[in-house]
């Protein structure tokens, strides 16, 4: 059974493409801490931005406050054109928010949840009933669907969380780590669903420390260090922005305690390369016409040493990992 | 509308409330009857022949601390943990008003009540009060109720933590009738508990339920009394309302 439209249902399309204007954002708490420095941004209609950072970095302020829960310290905040700031009420209507974690509700099973949630959010019994077969079609809720929520597993109250934010086919989506905690098949799952509410016109905006899936899925992505953008940009361009599009990366996993001899055997065919930090994987920034020769070195050499290679995919990886230390050392 | 729809969002919250019954339900009914329900034949064995004379404060007394019992004690315990768990914030992401929220809670406590004014009701009679059922009755029942429940959501709104919720509930439940003539009159207090008493919402509940029962209302001490209980309630709807933002501000 597949999702078609009609079941998933079309994010209306009150506020033109603009879905999400963020001007100059900042929050400091009572504390004194400052966890947003002057953050703007804008979502588009069907897109999907990724937001990484180190914890800490402010990435949930900045969402509850997207969400209406947190009061900005200064900025601005518009969901389609509802001025977020005095008129949170009205923009969370347009809202559909992912928590990091699900807390409370703990005594309504899982079918209750789904129903409360839709009606509070003015969806008919029918709509509800058609969404929800739409969530169905792509992940397993029958075995969990009469099941009180504090019994639920930690992965399938993610999903419920996933479920509650995207059922009422808000303009703008905001998940909190949605795959966090979920197994890499349930991962797959939620991303499913989350490109099908970008293609219904959502904008969709995540929140992840998990850089590959960012690099498969995302449109746009910026990483926040200390409550600020340190970089953004859009994916197709990452290569470009990370190694000028002129080198690629490539990956060589070696058998253990092999890879300092498979850095040698690179090192020595003029193609500098390092043990990356936590030992998994030698890796080497290629000029693209160098891709030739890597690979004659790793059939010839490395049969013995090496059980694979990959090439262009962590780009992202490397590139958050310098920013980040980059960013540290500043 | 923006009433319509804050009163079908109160009555759609009050529905996920009543859920937490599975959990909380038989702690709530062993509290809120079968407490106060012991507590009146505990009474009438010990009054022993001054028994009769004094029915109708020992039945009015303990229906009121039947009422106490679940809109203090129970509402404080169940909204500091619901407040302090994180339970609020599932309902502070829905575009709904806080005053859907409170009305909400007042509704599921409201309904909780409905066992303890079912048995004294069934009660009543067997006791000589044929009569009882009459406008000022269900006032009064409709005032101790909506008066009660923000004392026990002042508590478990502003409680810092789930131990101290719990601690204070249960004593501003023991001071409510403790200090107030609940069982006797105003006159029959200690001159410096008439004091502490005059302040006190129990005091006027008390008052306004017993004069009910006996079919002796004064219609203007009546009205006095609940337009006392009436700015203590408005007073800490206020604090409860200001209390159950749907936005933070930390």
């Amino acid at each position: 059974m597949s999702l078609t439209s009609k079941r998933w249902g079309r994010v209306p399309l009150i506020c033109g493409t603009d879905i999400l204007a963020v001007q100059r954002l900042c929050k400091t708490y009572k504390s004194g801490k400052q966890a947003n420095r002057d953050v703007s941004l804008q979502l588009h209609q069907a897109e999907l931005f990724c937001l990484m950072g180190p914890n800490g970095a402010g990435k949930t302020t900045f969402m509850r406050q997207l969400a209406g829960l947190l009061r900005p310290s200064s900025g601005d905040l518009w969901v389609c054109g509802t001025h977020v700031n005095t008129n949170p009420r009205e923009a969370k209507s347009q809202i559909g928010y992912q928590p990091q974690h699900l807390t409370g509700l703990s005594e309504l099973t899982f079918r209750e949840a789904v129903y409360f949630i839709g009606r509070i959010r003015l969806l008919s019994k029918a709509a509800i009933a058609e969404r929800v077969e739409g969530f169905a079609a792509v992940i397993d809720l029958e075995s969990v669907w009469e099941t009180q929520i504090g019994r639920l597993s930690g992965g399938y109250r993610k999903i419920l969380s996933l479920v509650l934010a995207l059922l009422p086919s808000a303009p703008l989506v905001l998940l909190d780590e949605p795959t966090a905690g979920l197994d890499p098949i349930h991962r797959r799952k939620v991303w499913r669903l989350v490109h099908q509410a970008r293609e219904a016109g959502a904008a969709v905006l995540v929140a992840s420390h998990h850089l590959d899936e960012i690099e498969s899925h995302a449109d746009r992505y910026a990483i926040m260090i200390n409550g600020r953008w340190v970089k953004s940009g859009d994916m197709a361009n990452l290569a470009r922005e990370a190694y000028d599009n002129a080198h690629i990366a490539v990956r060589i996993y070696p058998i253990a305690a092999m890879g300092d001899r498979v850095r040698d055997i690179l090192n020595a065919g003029d193609i500098p390369s390092q043990v990356d930090e936590d030992q998994r994987c030698v890796v080497a920034h290629v000029p693209r016409g160098g891709l030739g020769k890597v690979m004659r070195l790793y059939t010839e050499q490395m049969s013995e040493m090496a059980q694979g290679i990959t090439v262009g995919r962590g780009e992202l990886e490397s590139y958050y990992m310098r920013t980040v230390a980059e960013e540290e050392a500043s | 509308m923006t009433v319509w729809r804050a009163i079908r969002d109160a009555v759609l919250l009050c529905r996920v409330f009543l859920r937490s019954l599975r959990f909380w339900g038989p702690f709530a009914y062993v509290l809120s009857i079968g407490f106060p329900v012991l507590l009146f034949f505990f009474l009438v064995l010990n009054l022993g022949p001054q028994a009769t004379e004094r029915m109708p404060y020992l039945l009015s007394g303990t229906i009121l601390v039947g009422f106490i019992n679940v809109s203090v004690t129970s509402v404080g315990q169940y909204l500091v943990q619901l407040r302090l768990s994180g339970g609020f914030a599932v309902f502070q992401t829905l575009p709904i008003r806080g005053i859907s929220l409170v009305l909400g809670v007042v509704l599921y406590y409201a309904i909780m009540q409905l066992p303890v004014f079912l048995v004294f009701g069934a009660l009543l009679p067997a006791f000589g009060f044929t009569r009882f059922v009459n406008l000022y009755f269900f006032l009064a029942v409709a005032m101790s109720v909506s008066a009660l429940i923000p004392v026990g959501a002042f508590i478990g709104l502003y409680a810092r933590s789930i131990q101290q919720g719990s601690v204070l509930s249960i004593a501003v439940s023991f001071l409510l009738y403790m200090c107030a003539p609940v069982y006797v009159s105003i006159d029959a207090l200690p001159r410096g508990l008439q004091i502490i008493a005059r302040a006190i919402p129990t005091t006027y509940l008390a008052e306004n339920l017993r004069s009910a029962m006996l079919r002796a209302v004064d219609p203007r001490r009546f009205a006095t009394n609940a337009g006392v209980v009436l700015l203590i309630a408005l007073f800490l709807y206020g604090l409860m309302g200001r209390r159950l933002r749907m936005v933070n501000d930390e």
